[in-house]
């Protein structure tokens, strides 16, 4: 095991470098020029060429691609990813001032989807083509068929202009105490938790039934096991690897692409600055934002896999 | 069996309890708080909260110069001057560091400082005592700013005037330009003054701006607010105890905030949610002073394009009022919209004309396609115009962060297909458009902007629009020299007459198609007082001419 | 319920191989159509074709040229338009069968695209393990961990925009997931006794993987593929929101949906109408998939 993961923690340098030129060379290929935006784009002022070249001269801009690359990782390797363009603020620390904003909202999120599609999901297994199946097919159809943004104004227009019992924005903090903390989480981690757990719920109802006609669980109740030991014993921890799958290439859209639930709920978090970044442009805010979650994403994944071996022992990691 | 499903049952409306109920008990406590925030029935404190929709950039004085930014620094810094763009007669300048100033000659202009201005003492490090500002510390600022090294955003707009500066004496600080220029006020007021010794001693601004203005730079906290307090050094008292201003960058969502009394004040209220604001007794709607330009530009270098018949077929196949009509349509008799009737001006500008653009606008779309044909272009057998084998076939690219302007678009687009043109609307984003729209990469495109002074010089000069976002790739070179003509001339009567000369000249030769006067509407809590005398967040909340404050209930 | 199990678990699963192909795939109808709920989706979903393939049968405007903006934002109900019109004065029927066209043969093809390439890729990974396994699991790394916003917007700037693009655009983003999932299943399958028999006997490597793993596999990938239908909807109307759609004039579900974000409050049937059109056709793909699922199971089959 120990091996497994050192081997693994030895791949993610060439990965990571990878990313990082990609990350790199997509930015190069993108359109969009960060000294035009940096000046307003020219929409209600005008831009002289000599304005132009002092700008691209101080962003470094006027360097070859390849010069600004090796600059980058050697930045990176040290630990210092650079300047934003726009604030002219470490990247670093700009990106860690949000990131536990990033990080409560994705764990909160995580909890109420388990909470909701666990029950939900093995419920409509056992229940086999019950109301309880048709509840949570539904619940997924809605799930994935209405944009994230529908369900975060719905719920801002029932729960905070209608009913006046939440704030429709904004985070709180814990020094402000813990009331507002949890009811500013609650709307956004809701509306963030339902779109997972549409998906998380019908995977685990479906990998339930799976695991329901194996020989091991006939085995198990014909040894005159407890229903409710075989179904949470013996199945749900086989039920569980497509989903903690499904959960491990999910969290990387959590951690980064939380971006809409994040935005209209002003919450102070990594998506949001990703995609702020990306409208202006400031490559070296989206090359350091996306190597750190690019970063925490494989560490995750990493712990998924150590996972199937926690669930299945036959699957045996250090098998070449 | 049955016994277990209860259970799940139970365990799942427990843990839906849990966050709702849970949340909510405290919830509801929190928001009466923040909704009476500013009440003054809580704790006697005034609060001003206002929802800005625009992520803090650079709160670095010389470098900001996005609105987000600006909303705070405005409240801190103060510049020579202020333009206040609510007044009756079009764009006035008022005091502010500077308490008069005058023409000596065409080209000097000369400031009286005030002498009642001291650098802020509260809530830094850098002053420990009053210290007043002087001529001195404002030359230094634009010795600063007009230093290339210093890659001020503000460099490019006045080292292309400004000749020298000098600080005569201790309360007279003078300007002298190349040559006479127009729009040097303008540009003067967006110079904020800071603290030169703050460069010289190592501070930092970014993290603590320290002004002259009525409030203090009090709190950031990344991404979510701002907290200013009052400036006691400040010759004016604040009407308020705090200004918080909180970044809620979806639009809708301020608003509902502002219906719930989270906040006080929202900059931009969409027009699908001005219906909704517009019924809550509390709420005010207070238009923007100024009518922003919207509209649909050629890329005249296109092929298609160069030929004026085809520029003027297009601009009359496409009905420009009932466009404005649609986005302007409102119950409650707000003006949200106004046709340009192809001129560029708004009309609280000098140059604007609307009267006179109306007299030569017409919608004919049968017109419209005698003059294509006129220009060579037949119908094919698809009922689409073509040419040498080549179809009269362009997109319309239209900025994806403004509904309104994809609506330009997509209605335009339609009109054109009505009469056989095979436009279509290509929503992009603004970063991607922008970069497009100055390379060329466009055959049509929705824009805005140039509303402001000096604006004709951004949207039609054939130099200045070069690498802009505005970049019709029109060669005029008599439309050049009006323009020059009349940015060099400081009478006002004699500057007006040839502005209008040029946006009629421009308008005539179609370098646009056509657009409207966006009315952006204000959202107010009835509460909040002397806000309408100048309805912008662009400037300080407290000066000697408006003090914002908010009323107790 | 214990009873029922029994019965669900009788066929053995060695039998299976002994059946001709031609009787396994009469099996799985039989066994589907014996599914009630599965036999509605697929009516559902007929239905819904049939109405979007033949649109200009059932209405009269043209979802684009009849643009009226002096009608604009009627409620539902109101003459002569069924279900409204949105805020450009367009027949909100009208575009919403029209939109289908569109919308449906993207989210299909995106779905089945990327489930194709997602499931081979797995496959391999997972059976064969070793150096290619990390390689092609490195790389689905590299894939899921990228920002969609800048993938989209380099992918627009490289390839120009077209309904083409954006099918391709959404593959490419949405293949990695099914890799992953495709890969933990065949990782929990080939260590099975029926797996180990069939290798024991000497059969090729892509025999096991397409006869003995692959069907047993299905499951969560049917899921998943009913489900990335509705997202495909909804990602080629963000695309398109970032310039990579053809021309925003034409009806989409998706589009339509972003349209009426803003109508919210005051006209919710902007959204309503389109996101119930997606909803119906995820449901009525799911409940299909669920029957197919079933059916393909062999130990669910009666």
């Amino acid at each position: 095991m120990r091996v497994y993961i050192i081997r693994r923690l030895l791949q993610m340098i060439p990965t990571l470098l990878i990313i990082s030129f990609m990350i790199f060379g997509l930015l190069y290929l993108t359109p969009g020029d960060p000294v035009y935006l940096m000046l307003g784009a020219g929409e209600s002022q005008s831009i002289s060429p000599e304005t132009y070249e002092m700008v691209r001269r101080d962003l470094g801009l006027d360097q070859p691609f390849f010069v600004r690359y090796l600059d980058f990782v050697k930045g990176a390797v040290t630990g210092d990813l650079g300047e934003s363009y726009v604030t002219k603020q470490d990247v670093f620390s700009e990106i860690m001032a949000r990131m536990p904003a990033t990080l409560q909202l994705t764990l909160c999120a995580m909890i109420i989807s388990v909470l909701i599609s666990i029950p939900l999901g093995i419920l409509a297994a056992v229940k086999h083509n019950s109301i309880w199946d048709s509840i949570s097919t539904f619940l997924a159809t809605i799930g994935v068929s209405l944009p994230k943004f529908w369900f975060a104004l719905v719920l801002i227009i029932v729960f905070s202009l209608n009913l006046g019992w939440l704030p429709s924005k904004g985070i709180g903090y814990l020094e402000d105490g813990l009331g507002s903390y949890l009811s500013h989480m609650a709307l956004p981690a809701i509306s963030l938790g339902l779109g997972l757990a549409a998906t998380q719920t019908r995977m685990i109802r479906s990998s339930m039934l799976d695991v329901l006609g194996q020989d091991y669980i006939r085995f198990a109740r014909s040894k005159g096991l407890k229903e409710k030991v075989v179904l949470l014993g013996h199945a749900m921890k086989n039920a569980l690897i497509p989903v903690v799958t499904v959960f491990g290439s999910e969290v990387g859209g959590l951690l980064g692409g939380a971006v809409v639930t994040e935005t209209i709920f002003a919450w102070p978090g990594v998506g949001r600055l990703i995609v702020n970044s990306i409208g202006k442009r400031d490559y070296p805010m989206i090359q350091g934002a996306t190597l750190m979650l690019c970063t925490l994403f494989l560490l995750i994944n990493l712990l998924v896999d150590i996972c199937y071996a926690g669930l299945n022992p036959k699957i045996r990691l250090e098998k070449k | 069996m049955k016994k277990r499903s209860l259970a799940f049952l139970l365990a799942l409306v427990l843990a839906c309890g849990l966050m709702l109920g849970g949340c909510s008990s405290d919830g509801s406590a929190d928001v009466g708080e923040s909704g009476s925030e500013g009440d003054g029935a809580a704790d006697g404190e005034r609060v001003l909260t206002i929802a800005s929709p625009y992520a803090i950039g650079s709160l670095t004085p010389w470098i900001s110069n996005s609105d987000g930014d600006r909303y705070v620094l405005g409240n801190v810094y103060e510049a020579l001057i202020e333009s206040n763009t609510g007044s009756e007669d079009g764009v006035e300048y008022v005091p502010a560091i500077a308490e008069s100033w005058e023409y000596t000659d065409d080209t000097t202009l000369v400031f009286k400082i005030r002498e009642n201005v001291y650098w802020q003492t509260e809530g830094n490090d850098l002053f420990d005592e009053k210290v007043q500002v002087t001529a001195h510390d404002v030359k230094a600022v634009f010795d600063f700013v007009l230093d290339e090294n210093n890659a001020s955003t503000e460099w490019g707009d006045l080292y292309p005037i400004i000749e020298s500066v000098e600080a005569t004496d201790d309360f007279t600080f003078t300007v002298r330009t190349k040559q006479p220029s127009a729009i040097l006020l303008n540009e003067i007021s967006g110079v904020l003054i800071f603290p030169i010794k703050a460069i010289e001693e190592d501070f930092d601004l970014t993290q603590q701006p320290v002004g002259t203005g009525a409030f203090i730079f009090s709190e950031y906290r990344v991404d979510d607010s701002v907290t200013l307090t009052p400036n006691p050094d400040y010759r004016v008292t604040p009407n308020v105890d705090k200004v918080v201003i909180e970044i809620v960058p979806d639009k809708a969502v301020a608003a509902i905030a502002l219906q719930n009394g989270e906040v006080d004040i929202v900059p931009q209220i969409l027009t699908t949610d001005l219906e909704a604001v517009a019924a809550d007794e509390d709420l005010k709607l207070i238009p923007n002073s100024v009518g922003w330009y919207r509209y649909i530009g050629f890329n005249c270098s296109n092929e298609i394009f160069q030929d004026l018949r085809v520029r003027q077929a297009i601009s009359m196949a496409i009905d420009f009022e009932s466009i404005t009509e649609t986005l302007s349509g409102n119950d409650f008799g707000a003006q949200l919209a106004v046709d340009a009737y192809g001129g560029g001006v708004p009309p609280e500008f000098e140059g604007s004309d609307i009267e006179a653009w109306k007299a030569v606008y017409e919608y004919n779309p049968d017109r419209a396609q005698t003059l294509l044909e006129d220009a060579g272009w037949t119908k094919g057998s698809d009922g689409i115009y073509e040419k040498d084998g080549q179809k009269l076939s362009f997109a319309i690219k239209c900025p994806t962060n403004d509904q309104n302007r994809v609506k330009l678009g997509e209605m335009a687009a339609t009109y054109l297909k009505t009469i056989g043109v095979d436009a279509s609307a290509q929503p992009t984003e603004w970063a991607t458009m922008t970069a497009d729209i100055a390379a060329g990469n466009t055959e049509m495109f929705v824009m805005g902007g140039g509303s402001v002074v000096g604006g004709m010089n951004m949207l039609f000069h054939s130099v200045n629009t070069q690498g802009t976002s505005h970049n019709v790739f029109y060669t005029d070179e008599t439309l050049d020299t009006m323009l020059e003509e009349a940015y060099a001339t400081i009478d006002d009567d004699a500057r007006i007459a040839l502005l209008k000369e040029a946006a009629m000249r421009a308008l005539e030769n179609k370098v646009h198609a056509g657009g409207y006067f966006e009315y952006v509407q204000i959202g107010m809590n009835k509460r909040v007082t002397d806000f309408e005398k100048s309805p912008t967040l662009w400037y300080s909340l407290c000066n000697d001419y408006r003090n914002v404050g908010v009323d107790g209930q | 319920m214990n009873n029922e199990q029994k019965k669900e678990l009788s066929p053995s699963v060695i039998g299976e191989e002994a059946l001709s192909a031609s009787s396994y795939w009469k099996d799985i109808a039989r066994s589907f159509c014996k599914n009630k709920i599965a036999v509605v989706g697929l009516v559902l979903l007929v239905i819904i074709i049939v109405l979007c393939a033949g649109a200009p049968l059932f209405t009269s405007y043209d979802p684009v040229l009849d643009m009226n903006p002096s009608e604009n934002l009627l409620p539902p109900g109101t003459e002569g338009h069924l279900l409204g019109t949105d805020d450009y004065g367009r027949d909100l029927w009208s575009r919403l069968i029209y939109g289908g066209r569109t919308s449906m043969l993207t989210g299909v093809i995106v779905a089945i695209v990327s489930a194709a390439a997602g499931v081979v890729i797995g496959c391999i990974s997972g059976y064969f393990g070793g150096i290619l396994d990390s390689l092609l699991m490195r790389f689905t790394d590299i894939m899921l961990s990228f920002p969609f916003l800048i993938i989209a917007i380099a992918i627009m700037a490289a390839l120009g925009a077209s309904q083409k693009n954006v099918v391709l655009a959404l593959a490419i983003i949405g293949w990695p997931g099914f890799a992953r999932l495709t890969r933990s299943q065949v990782l929990a399958l080939k260590e099975q006794e029926y797996v180990e028999s069939a290798r024991v006997a000497g059969f090729k490597n892509m025999r096991i993987i397409f006869n003995h793993i692959l069907p047993n596999a299905m499951g969560p990938i049917i899921v998943q593929l009913t489900l990335a239908v509705g997202n495909a909807i909804l990602s080629a109307a963000s695309l398109n929101f970032l310039g990579m759609g053809v021309d925003s004039t034409l009806p989409d579900w998706g589009v339509m949906l972003n349209q009426g974000r803003n109508y919210l409050q005051t006209h919710s049937y902007l959204t309503t109408v389109p996101g119930i059109a997606i909803s119906l056709t995820v449901l009525a793909m799911n409940w299909v998939g669920d029957g197919l699922r079933d059916a393909f199971d062999p130990r669910l089959r009666k």
